[in-house]
């Protein structure tokens, strides 16, 4: 699956404790590997709300994301994107969420989401990541039931 | 047909109604091989069903995203499809250096002797399968233009489009 979130930002984030103090600022639940170097693998595993998941990111191309969505009004020609792909399960996509949030706000860049073509503002980031987590329960407990429907294999 | 509820057009009240939907084959959806041709068809099928049964919700379009795949990739698994083996599933393909990591196309189908013929993406709503996207693909499956990559595409007005890239 190729989807993903994108921060459109003008500057890096300079450091993991930059990073986690704007996740604490926000009130957003997620800690990240505080012994994690910003140039390490592009998965880290992370706690969210205390249980253990996972999220991706990278550095990509703006001007791919630009380009791709020649409608959508970026604002301007950002410097960085910062993909953040969706995974797997429900919990590692709210961690994306909540990871690109606090990128966003602390470099004073946006959030693309492309599912949706919308790009997120700072001020409205919190609430989206707040809804992104809320449904993320229900998603998964409508996923666990529908796993239970299934027919047992031998 | 399905109807598109989306009365806010927030992302996290989103509504879609999906009922049995129209398969749109785009013009170059064929390839006029009849492994990969039969596979788009099996797969737009399985994709179709999936949609009509999530039905309506609520959830926010990633979730609803992430919810079409989480059980578009086990519906895949358990056809049994000639071509795919649960390897060829969402599996992770690392890519070249010259890249940045690694991507994850949702279905690859292979020949008979295991080469890589086809590589399937599913896309929801407004996401598109870009350019730099398809090459990533080939680069990190190590395949040339030659392999056709076919995006499944359920669109807002609740379409699914199958198209070549």
């Amino acid at each position: 699956m190729s989807t993903a979130i994108f921060v459109l930002t003008d500057s890096l984030i300079g450091s993991i404790t930059e990073w986690q103090r704007a996740l604490d600022a926000d009130g957003l639940p997620l800690r990240l590997p505080a012994e994690a170097s910003l140039d390490e693998s592009d998965t880290w595993i992370a706690q969210l709300r205390g249980k253990r998941t996972s999220f991706q990111y990278w550095i990509t191309e703006p001007r791919d994301v630009i380009s791709a969505y020649p409608m959508v009004q970026f604002g301007h020609d950002w410097k960085y994107a910062i993909a953040f792909p969706y995974i797997r399960d429900f919990a590692e996509l709210t961690a994306s969420w909540m990871a690109a949030a606090a990128y966003a706000r602390a470099t004073g860049g946006v959030v693309f989401d492309e599912s949706v073509r919308k790009v997120i503002n700072p001020d409205e980031l919190v609430e989206e990541t707040q809804k992104i987590e809320r449904d993320a329960v229900e998603a998964e407990a409508e996923f666990q039931e529908f796993l239970r429907r299934q027919p047992l294999k031998s | 047909m399905g109807t598109w509820t989306d009365a806010t057009n927030a992302p996290g009240r989103t509504r879609y109604a999906s009922t049995q939907l129209p398969i749109q084959y785009g013009s170059r959806a064929w390839t006029g091989i009849s492994q990969i041709d039969d596979t788009t068809k099996k797969l737009a099928e399985i994709l179709n069903k999936i949609i009509n049964d999530v039905g309506m919700t609520h959830l926010a379009p990633a979730l609803y995203g992430s919810m079409i795949h989480k059980r578009f990739e086990l519906a895949v698994i358990a056809a049994g499809i000639r071509g795919i083996s649960a390897a060829d599933v969402e599996r992770t393909f690392l890519l070249p250096p010259d890249y940045t990591r690694s991507v994850r196309p949702d279905v690859v189908l292979r020949n008979d002797i295991g080469d890589i013929i086809a590589i399937y993406d599913v896309k929801t709503l407004d996401a598109e399968l870009w350019p730099s996207r398809v090459k990533r693909f080939r680069a990190a499956t190590k395949v040339d233009a030659s392999v056709y990559v076919i995006e499944l595409h359920v669109e807002r007005g609740a379409t699914l489009k199958i198209r070549q890239s």
